[in-house]
């Protein structure tokens, strides 16, 4: 009796053992490259995630048709009211001990400032924006307002992206003709030098009274687009400084 | 008489120069709100910020105004000589950034208050927001107007730049990397689970 019921008992066992391997061996057959999967998959993304930012400016770049597009009336200042009235000036100039006096248009912050040109690097007629907000530098070049305004003695400050506007910046060579053109003057530089030089190093970009310079840096990343903490700089002396005729609102 | 003459005539000239005097010291120009700015630690951009705003907005200025500034600029520079044993008009610019670098969040507080209060005085909105720029603040300021009927008006808003950071972002997304890390992890364990479980059978 005890034998027929050790051999019943071992016999319930051996049904109970044999499901439940059916239904691991099921699991293991569905599951596993499920899970394989999911682990090779982890781990592409996590070695293909460093070169896919990399490659993310570059991307932009190709499918953006923003680089060259000059922006027009089209531009809204959204750091003034639409109705001010232009602040027209008249300045005295100091250059070599002899002063002049000229019409200075100065720009409101936003305002479409002026255009520039380096026509042997392809760069034509890029806007140029008075001040560096994060806004002004998506749709054109940056006047550094704490630099020297264009038509004034001094040193001038440009600065843009390295995947839009400045993206040409770095085929600019020395003895190349830049010209900065405003509603009142039109400057002429020739560029002197190209530098490259950590952004805490602020040599470049001082004000400089009483030098004619221009100014102009992007991010330098070893020659490839995105964020670095040294710059390019492209420094510039002035060849000619062209007045324009401009109305004085009278008072 | 001659006496009484000379005498006179003494006084009448101490009298001219005093009056002189005070006129002379009444008048402040733009070249005293910049030099006050330069003696007190200001950094070079952020004076000819200064520089460019008050030229572009020249005839909104009174001597009393600019007075003002001045007197604001100094009470700013007593707050920036406590983290320097240097003369403030000697300080080289990168020493001037590295204070501003190290202030600490209250004392940058007061003096953005300081600017705000100023701006009251001289018909300027002065406003600030953080940011990650070195000072840790964006600031902003408008010029109020006011017409011959009283009505006010404002001008354009200027932001005080800081020097760009011109490449496009290229931070790792974290997100993305923290899924890819629990994914592995996930499948990890479960292969190890199941294996164990096979070879336990």
């Amino acid at each position: 009796m005890s034998e027929r019921n050790s051999a019943k008992a071992e016999h319930a066992h051996h049904r109970k053992h044999s499901s439940s391997n059916k239904v691991l061996r099921t699991v293991t057959f569905v599951l596993t490259p499920f899970l394989m999967l999911l682990f090779v998959l982890g781990v592409f993304l996590l070695v293909l995630l460093k070169p896919y930012n990399d490659a993310k400016p570059y991307i932009k770049l190709v499918f953006s048709n923003e680089v060259t597009r000059t922006n027009g009336d089209s531009q809204v200042n959204l750091y003034r009211p639409d109705d001010l009235e232009l602040n027209v000036k008249e300045i005295e100039i100091e250059k070599d001990e002899v002063k002049e006096s000229h019409t200075i248009v100065y720009p409101y912050y936003g305002d479409l400032y002026a255009t520039l040109n380096i026509e042997n690097a392809g760069m034509k007629d890029l806007p140029v924006y008075c001040g560096c907000a994060d806004d002004l530098l998506e749709k054109g070049v940056g006047w550094f307002n704490g630099s020297n305004y264009i038509g004034k003695v001094g040193n001038v400050v440009l600065a843009a992206h390295n995947h839009t506007y400045f993206y040409l910046l770095p085929q600019v060579k020395e003895g190349d003709i830049v010209t900065l053109e405003t509603s009142y003057v039109k400057m002429t530089y020739i560029v002197k030098e190209k530098v490259i030089y950590h952004k805490s190093d602020l040599t470049y970009v001082m004000p400089m009274d009483g030098t004619d310079r221009l100014t102009m840096f992007t991010c330098w990343n070893n020659g490839m687009l995105g964020m670095s903490d040294e710059r390019l700089g492209v420094i510039c002396d002035l060849v000619s400084r062209e007045w324009k005729e401009v109305e004085v609102p009278k008072e | 008489m001659k006496l009484i003459k000379k005498v006179s005539a003494a006084v009448v000239s101490a009298a001219l120069a005093a009056t002189m005097a005070f006129s002379v010291s009444a008048e402040t120009t733009t070249d005293d709100v910049i030099t006050a700015a330069q003696d007190n630690g200001v950094q070079a951009h952020n004076v000819k910020q200064l520089e460019n705003f008050i030229f572009a907005n020249a005839e909104e200025f009174n001597d009393a105004q600019r007075e003002e500034m001045v007197k604001a600029i100094e009470e700013c520079g007593k707050i920036v000589a406590t983290y320097t044993d240097k003369t403030l008009a000697d300080l080289t610019e990168d020493e001037r950034g590295q204070i501003l670098h190290d202030m600490s969040e209250a004392d940058k507080k007061t003096i953005l208050d300081k600017m705000v209060a100023m701006g009251e005085k001289v018909n300027v909105e002065v406003t600030y927001k953080k940011s990650d720029s070195n000072f840790g603040y964006d600031v902003f300021a408008t010029m109020k107007k006011t017409d011959s009927k009283g009505n006010e008006s404002k001008g354009g808003t200027t932001k005080v730049d800081t020097l760009p950071n011109t490449g496009d972002v290229n931070s790792v997304n974290s997100a993305a990397a923290v899924m890819a890390a629990m994914a592995i992890m996930l499948a990890g364990a479960g292969i190890v689970v199941v294996a164990k479980k096979n070879k336990e059978n």
